[in-house]
């Protein structure tokens, strides 16, 4: 596990680059600017994640249910431990009395839509980033290329004052560029990461459909 | 009685019944670098071995007594044996083991070396490689016929199943498949093999004295993504009249008619489904499911996932005794 505090800062920088969006100079993100090395999967499969009663009309009602809403509001935060999310969701159902089929079918569109949503959100904040990392990367190839054209033995005061303006420019872009690309990996996990919570809180689900009862 | 009772009792019962079979799994954790041993009676992992880096391909010998490992990162197969759960042998492979197959007597274990695009024949008694076959590019899944004559090498790259004549130890031939094919699997009459391919979403049915694709079994699921539908791991019942493919992240199992060819069920297991083996009595069909860091127990004759236990990381193979 990453110890907590660089999860906490990995998912400021996912979200701050989600939040970011629209009116971006640089308009929608590209799937050539996704610079993970996992393969780009923009929406999660509801048969991936389900077999239980066909959730098509649940996707449409569940946020009707009060108590369905607040639960799923609840538990699909990446905060809450999936443990604790897990003992909730049991205890939710534990203490419905009638169609806990149908309850858990609609908890279950409510995790759907809210974590598939929020990992889309979290994907184009990573496409952004992407798209960022290369435009960094051609203005500091654009600098050298500047400093390259400059004689290093200059006497011309003006020429050594944008060699030294140019080699400041491209340490601090250097530097950047590569605190980002440190970062990547653990940015280019959180879809994955969103995507076992689903799949284990849709199994715990499952599960209680399978032992039935509450009817 | 209440309701809990009730369940519990059910519970207890459904236990019973699938416990007959007393069978042991061992599972590699490609990144835990470990070997989780899960008794399938309590269905539980019952003791976690340490072994050599990235273990992936995992095959019993011939008297069940050692667990062949093929240790990729640490370039060669070790030998553990399950009386102690102690690695008592390293025997050479070539580099990058990924998967291999014993051959019917137990003698030879035939290699897939991905990073060489060679098929390693090892002499598993004397230690020492036999042969090295040049093949396509990315070697990856192994069948042999159940005569051991045919060995069939899948190769990622070149979408090709390579059948190998045992006696020559020379390529005789190659069948081009779809793209990124994985796993090799003979029927138990020997007359076909099914090879799966993980980018082309199909399973390719092979005539294996035509060398002909006979049937190209597609899978739809509703709800599933089409891309996200990766076939890997095949397994066939002994009786060879059901065929289970692994679906990779879709997460799924599909069942198959092998008479039909046609797709009768599709069990949502764990993510990211990749190899399955059949407990000796064949009642139970246990896979390893990747990125959610399990393995499922399917009960064969009822079609229906009966537990889901957490291993290691990223579980890859499976072998079971």
């Amino acid at each position: 596990m990453m110890p907590v505090a660089r999860a906490a800062w990995v998912l400021w920088v996912a979200g701050a680059m989600a939040l970011a969006s629209a009116g971006a100079a640089m308009g929608q993100p590209k799937e050539a600017d996704w610079p993970c090395v996992q393969v780009l999967q923009p929406e999660l499969s509801v048969g991936a994640m389900w077999s239980g009663p066909d959730p098509a009309q649940a996707a449409t009602t569940w946020r009707e249910m009060p108590a369905v809403m607040v639960l799923v509001q609840r538990v699909a935060p990446r905060r809450m431990p999936v443990d604790e999310a897990t003992a909730e969701i049991r205890r939710f159902l534990a203490a419905v009395k009638d169609d806990r089929r149908g309850t858990a079918t609609q908890i279950f569109a409510g995790l759907f839509e809210s974590l598939n949503t929020e990992r889309g959100t979290i994907i184009r904040g990573i496409q952004r980033y992407g798209a960022r990392q290369s435009l960094l990367a051609e203005r500091i190839e654009a600098v050298r290329r500047e400093l390259d054209g400059l004689d290093p033995k200059t006497t011309d005061a003006k020429v050594r004052e944008r060699r030294a303006d140019l080699e400041a420019q491209m340490t601090w872009r250097a530097r950047i560029f590569d605190d980002r690309e440190k970062l990547l990996p653990l940015v280019c996990e959180q879809p994955a990461v969103i995507e076992r919570r689903l799949f284990a809180l849709s199994r715990v689900l499952s599960e209680e459909l399978d032992k039935g009862g509450g009817n | 009685m209440s309701v809990v009772a009730k369940v519990a009792l059910a519970t207890a019962l459904s236990l019973t019944s699938v416990s007959a079979s007393a069978s042991t799994a061992y599972v590699s954790n490609e990144k835990s670098n470990t070997i989780s041993v899960v008794d399938l009676d309590r269905l539980e992992v019952i003791q976690t071995v340490r072994v050599g880096g990235r273990p992936r391909g995992v095959t019993l010998s011939k008297d069940k007594k050692l667990l062949y490992i093929c240790t990729s990162d640490a370039n060669h197969v070790e030998v553990l044996d399950l009386a102690s759960l102690k690695v008592v042998r390293t025997l050479p492979s070539g580099p990058d083991p990924e998967l291999f197959v014993l051959s019917p007597d137990g003698r030879r274990l035939y290699v897939a070396n991905e990073n060489n695009n060679m098929v390693t024949v090892l002499d598993v008694e004397r230690g020492a490689m036999e042969a090295e076959i040049p093949v396509g590019v990315e070697p990856e899944g192994m069948g042999v016929s159940p005569d051991g004559h045919w060995l069939v090498n899948t190769s990622e790259t070149t979408s090709m199943a390579h059948f190998i004549d045992t006696k020559t130890l020379a390529v005789s031939g190659s069948v081009l498949v779809d793209s990124r094919p994985r796993f090799a699997e003979f029927t138990p009459d020997g007359k076909q093999v099914w090879v799966s391919a993980e980018i082309g979403g199909t399973v390719s049915v092979i005539d294996v004295a035509t060398r002909k694709v006979v049937h190209k079994i597609t899978f739809e699921i509703p709800g599933v993504r089409k891309p996200a539908i990766q076939p890997v791991g095949v397994r066939i019942t002994a009786d060879g009249k059901t065929a289970f493919v692994a679906l990779g992240p879709a997460n799924r199992v599909a069942v198959v008619d092998t008479a039909t060819y046609r797709v009768e069920s599709y069990l949502l297991v764990g993510q990211r489904v990749w190899q399955l083996d059949f407990t000796p009595d064949q009642k139970l069909l246990v896979s390893t499911n990747g990125a959610s860091n399990d393995i499922s127990v399917i009960d064969v004759g009822k079609r229906k996932v009966v537990k889901s236990i957490t291993v290691g990381e990223l579980p890859w193979g499976v072998a079971i005794r």
